[in-house]
């Protein structure tokens, strides 16, 4: 079984960057372009190992979809990865136990999901 | 000792008048003052001039810790005459911490002749300053009074031309201490409102511009990461990774450009624009490469256009900036109609998207400004597309409108016009 994330971000350009990226590191990668849809399929089907949330979208932002999810109880690891946070939105994040990570570090995105998720590492993929 | 008392001093009906006529003109003068020092600043010359007196000043009332009693004062501004300010060096306010609790612990009006001053228990304190400020001859001050009541300041005169303050000159500063409140409250509230925005505005367009340079540069950066890992990537693959570093690329120096312009329209530099027969399949065709597949309906060009002569670069820029917040606001694709008119070339962004209030369809071209719904929705942007635009436009000799409907859509025009049209 690999290990599976979910990648919500409203532009297209990053949505498939993370995806090769993660891919490449062997995750299986679902994507969502807003919020309200992220919570319709987390709804639905809990079973990733993290959520990877854009925090200035069209609709709810990310932090509002990580507040929602978390006054459902799911207590995935959630990351708020996002070009910019103001700090009060930082705080926030923090305080709800959401990872705030820079867009500019979408090269280490992976091994920053790995470590979050126990450094158990993604198991392999069969191609 | 400190009730004031109206009635036993009768004016000569001219004097008052004329005082009354002056209070008047006083109200146009302060009003005219825009920020809250140089409306304190008129009233302080203004109750001196009116009523006569050596020096006169009006302050605000510093809250806060450590503050009570209308102690200690802000935004301090005096009036002194020339004389005053020659014989006593540098100009300080009359008053004393204590004497302004008097006047702004309650809100009460305080007239003191000369006498009244002297023997007054805070006499001997008065006279301890004496080292560092000109004697008192006499006081009359009058609170300055915030709409809810609370203290704002005070107005304050002393050392009267001739004589001691009169009833009538406490009559006259109690008017005019109301009119410098109403007008120093609004200014107050007024440089607050504005700092906030100020505020506002910078952390807005600091979101916007840092999702707007993030988004291609993570883009780029992960897409040169698996270039370097994968150099036995498919070819496909890496001419795809290739097409997406030159759009990301694109899309930066687009920002970077805007900003140019954005900086330069700000401190009055001409934007230098190339004039050009304008080939307009050749724009079109790049704008549709701008927007990728899907987003753009079919257009259709008619063969009957005037030549037209712009900067076919800036053209594309506003175009991409129309298209690009069409297709931001607007889940459908985005319908472009080009057609002759009016001595010109029309070229109208349309969609079916949200649409724009009314009362914010002024607004959209302001720098900066970004629609509240736009902003509450996360919608990125910084607002310079269209203040930009609309300048970039208005240099090519052309306009740029707007007409929307909430619910409907919106639809930008562009109206170029007709140049000579070269062989």
């Amino acid at each position: 079984v690999s290990r599976r994330v979910l990648l919500v971000d409203d532009e297209r350009p990053i949505r498939e960057m993370a995806t090769m990226l993660l891919e490449r590191a062997r995750w299986a990668v679902d994507t969502d372009e807003h919020g309200e849809a992220a919570l319709t399929r987390l709804a639905d089907d809990a079973a990733y190992d993290v959520v990877v949330l854009d925090h200035r979208m069209p609709g709810l932002t990310g932090l509002a979809t990580a507040s929602q999810l978390r006054e459902q109880g799911v207590d995935l690891p959630i990351v708020l990865f996002s070009a910019y946070l103001d700090p009060e939105v930082e705080a926030q994040a923090t305080r709800i136990g959401v990872l705030p990570v820079s867009k500019g570090e979408i090269v280490q995105l992976p091994s920053l999901l790995e470590r979050l998720t126990d450094g158990r590492g993604p198991a392999v993929v069969d191609d | 000792l400190l009730e004031g008392s109206v009635g036993t001093d009768v004016p000569s009906s001219g004097t008052f008048e004329a005082k009354l006529w002056a209070l008047a003109e006083a109200a146009v003068l302060i009003g005219s003052q825009r920020s809250v020092d140089g409306r304190l600043r008129v009233t302080a010359e203004q109750a001196r001039s009116i009523i006569g007196a050596q020096i006169g000043s009006a302050s605000l009332t510093v809250t806060g810790s450590g503050a009570h009693d209308g102690w200690p004062q802000g935004h301090v501004a005096v009036s002194s005459s020339p004389g005053y300010a020659s014989r006593q060096g540098p100009a300080e306010p009359p008053g004393d911490p204590v004497l302004y609790g008097l006047v702004c612990a309650e809100n009460r009006v305080v007239r003191m002749t000369d006498e009244q001053l002297h023997t007054h228990p805070l006499g001997p304190q008065l006279d301890d300053q004496r080292g560092r400020r000109p004697p008192l001859r006499g006081w009359l001050a009058a609170p300055l009074v915030a709409s809810d009541g609370t203290n704002l300041g005070l107005l304050q005169l002393s050392d009267r031309d001739e004589g001691e303050f009169v009833a009538v000159d406490e009559a006259i500063l109690v008017q005019l201490a109301q009119l410098a409140s109403v007008a120093v409250e609004n200014a107050l509230l007024h440089e607050q409102l504005m700092a906030q925005e100020r505020q506002e505005l910078t952390e807005d367009l600091l979101a916007g511009l840092s999702h707007d340079m993030q988004t291609p540069l993570a883009v780029i950066l992960g897409a040169m990461q698996v270039l370097q890992a994968g150099p036995d990537a498919p070819v496909e693959q890496r001419l795809g990774l290739y097409e997406l570093l030159q759009t990301q690329a694109d899309r930066l120096q687009r920002l970077v450009q805007q900003l140019l312009d954005y900086v330069r329209l700000e401190s009055d530099q001409l934007v230098v624009l190339r004039r050009e027969r304008l080939d307009l399949r050749v724009l079109l065709d790049d704008l549709v490469g701008f927007t990728g597949p899907g987003r753009l309906r079919p257009i259709e060009v008619p063969s009957d256009l005037p030549p037209v002569e712009a900067d076919p670069d800036r053209l594309m820029q506003v175009l991409s900036n129309l298209v690009g917040n069409a297709i931001k606001f607007s889940a459908e694709p985005v319908q472009l109609e080009v057609r002759a008119e009016a001595d010109g070339l029309r070229i109208d962004v349309v969609d079916r998207g949200e649409g724009i209030e009314p009362t914010e369809l002024a607004l959209v071209f302001d720098k900066l400004y970004r629609t509240d719904r736009a902003r509450e929705a996360g919608v990125p942007g910084h607002g310079l597309g269209l203040y930009v635009s609309r300048s970039l436009v208005q240099a090519m000799g052309g306009t740029l409108t707007v007409a929307s409907a909430p619910g409907v859509g919106s639809r930008f025009t562009v109206w170029l016009p007709a140049g000579e049209g070269r062989p």
